[in-house]
């Protein structure tokens, strides 16, 4: 695959790589697409009585209430936060 | 006495506890002797939990005092770095969780917990469970203890050595597509994969969620059983795991002793000779027993590594998206917060990682959606009801649990398309969410442990256990 395309993919899963992994990964996908591309055969597959439907999935759904004391988990949690003020998360500017 | 660990189950060491041949702090020491005699060679295990076994075998020893205890209590187990147990590390062997302490107890550690286990440590696994043969692990390789040149399988490799060797009597793995039967069949153990939503998934780190279910590894069918019924349940964390009211609507049918085996599918697997004929004394074994071999025809089987390796990388591209080192896990500074995020899984995944991601942000993006995620859901539903409908002729369907037995470190790793074949008779299981387990069907003229793979329909591991332990007898 063009590493054009893996640039583009590694800016939108945003992971950092060089460019000779790029290309490893581009050349990797290769025969990985031929593999997983084989599927598209299936609905020529002419005397399959399945239908080509996949079921609904079904969500299961809980009531939306507070379920715990407000800040019970809080210091649990932050505690594995590599940046943290005042009980809150720290980020860096987004502009 | 002297414990003979070789030979010991659950419940021979449960009668002796009893008994009091020994008490659980021997039986754990007798386990730690062993783990200080071999981890360093093998890699079983990353970390073992000596800060609390103590407390642990103090509250089974108490459990036994009180006449409280169970199956279960103060038997010693291995559970793979996925698994969350709080106070304690999970990483998924994972240089981006490598810091990463477990803030809650996973719905089997708390099951476990209650029963009086003895959690003795965490074991490798390939990074983030992606891989088949333990290599992929950020804290080096685990070797077979058949043959410490050859990979034990993945991505479960570490629990499976911890019991093959002697390191634990039972351990728990994890599969999202024959991460716990892979490493059975090469390690010479049994490892179950149960129904989709019989265990809980809560406190498990996530790889592909419509696939991941944790599986019981042990030596004998009996002791992965007792293992399964223990961590079962359904649990409100995790509204895919199912309720006994629901359970019970899949009633007990008797047997029709009857069991497929999926000719067509099993020779496009690129089977190597001494596992087909293997699997044909397999066949032999289980006619003596009083079962009755027919071939079953697929036309949609051979297509499930296939499906399997779209609906995957999607889910895995969404799933660890949350490693962003904002919340937790492994983090790099820099000027801006994109930088943040790219240089701290750029730096904090392993290779394989980034692949998959990779892979899965290609198969989700505009314009092959359609081609490949959303095909891949329709051939996925084809292959369930096929596989519905083969299980009305007969209990269950065999095969090789794996085409080849171990194959030699750094075989498959410049390959990555070679190592995900590994997972050809495994794909079938997870896409349906049905039932599959690896037992042993004997070796290689090298010593090389085989397995034998036996799937059954929705929420019938009773079958397994069944067909199981009737081979089990004339092995």
């Amino acid at each position: 695959m063009d590493i054009e395309i893996i640039k583009k993919l590694a800016i939108m899963a945003r992971v950092d790589m060089d460019e000779i992994e790029m290309k490893e990964i581009g050349d990797s996908f290769g025969p990985i697409l031929a593999y997983v591309g084989q599927i598209q055969e299936v609905s020529l597959i002419s005397d399959s009585p399945y239908e080509e439907v996949a079921d609904e999935p079904i969500n299961i759904l809980r009531e939306d209430v507070v379920t715990n004391k407000g800040g019970e988990y809080t210091e649990k949690i932050l505690s594995q936060a590599p940046d943290v003020e005042n009980g809150f998360l720290k980020v860096k500017q987004i502009l | 006495m002297k414990i003979d660990l070789k030979d010991l189950s659950i419940e021979k060491a449960h009668k002796h506890l009893i008994d009091g041949d020994f008490t659980v702090g021997d039986l754990v020491d007798a386990y730690l002797e062993v783990i200080k005699e071999k981890n360093t060679d093998l890699n079983a295990y990353l970390e073992i939990f000596e800060k609390d076994i103590k407390s642990q075998v103090e509250i089974a020893e108490k459990m036994f005092k009180d006449g409280t205890a169970t199956l279960m209590t103060g038997i010693p187990i291995a559970i793979k770095d996925n698994i969350l147990y709080e106070g304690h590390i999970a990483s998924a062997s994972s240089k981006m969780l490598g810091n990463h302490t477990a803030v809650y107890d996973a719905f089997v550690i708390q099951k476990l917990k209650k029963e009086g286990v003895v959690i003795l440590g965490r074991t490798n696994m390939d990074e983030f469970a992606m891989g088949s043969s333990t290599e992929t692990s950020a804290y080096g390789v685990t070797r077979n203890p058949y043959d410490r040149t050859r990979v034990p399988g993945g991505s479960s490799g570490g629990s499976a050595v911890a019991v093959a060797s002697g390191m634990a009597l039972v351990s728990l793995g994890t599969e999202t597509c024959g991460s716990v039967r892979q490493p059975s069949s090469f390690c010479g153990l049994v490892g179950l994969k149960p129904t989709y939503g019989a265990i809980s998934r809560s406190g498990i780190i996530a790889m592909g969620s419509s696939l991941d279910q944790v599986g019981p590894m042990g030596k004998t069918i009996s002791d992965v059983e007792i293992l399964y019924k223990t961590i079962c349940g359904k649990d409100e964390l995790d509204s895919t795991s199912l309720s006994d009211e629901f359970k019970i609507k899949f009633t007990q049918t008797p047997l029709k002793k009857k069991i497929g085996v999926p000719r067509d599918f099993l020779s496009g697997g690129g089977i190597n000779e001494e596992v087909l004929k293997n699997f044909e004394e397999s066949c032999e074994k289980l006619k003596k027993a009083g079962y009755e071999i027919v071939d079953v025809t697929s036309q949609t089987m051979q297509y499930s590594l296939a499906v399997y390796y779209i609906i995957m990388p999607a889910e895995v591209s969404s799933n660890l998206a949350r490693y962003d080192g904002i919340r937790y896990g492994f983090n790099i500074d820099a000027p801006n917060l994109y930088d943040v995020y790219a240089k701290s899984k750029g730096k904090g995944f392993g290779k394989e990682v980034r692949r998959r991601l990779l892979l899965g942000t290609y198969i989700l993006s505009h314009g092959y959606h359609d081609a490949y995620y959303n095909k891949a859901l329709k051939v996925r539903d084809m292959i369930a009801k096929e596989l519905l409908t083969i299980f009305e002729e007969v209990d269950a369907i065999i095969s090789p649990t794996v085409p080849f037995p171990a194959f030699p470190l750094g075989d498959k790793m410049d390959d990555p398309m070679a190592m995900y074949m590994c997972d050809i008779f495994s794909a079938p299981a997870n896409l349906a969410g049905i039932p599959a387990m690896s037992i042993p069907s004997g070796k290689t003229i090298n010593g090389l442990p085989l397995g034998l793979q036996i799937t059954a329909p929705y929420l019938r591991e009773d079958i397994l256990f069944t067909i199981g332990k009737d081979f089990e007898k004339l092995v």
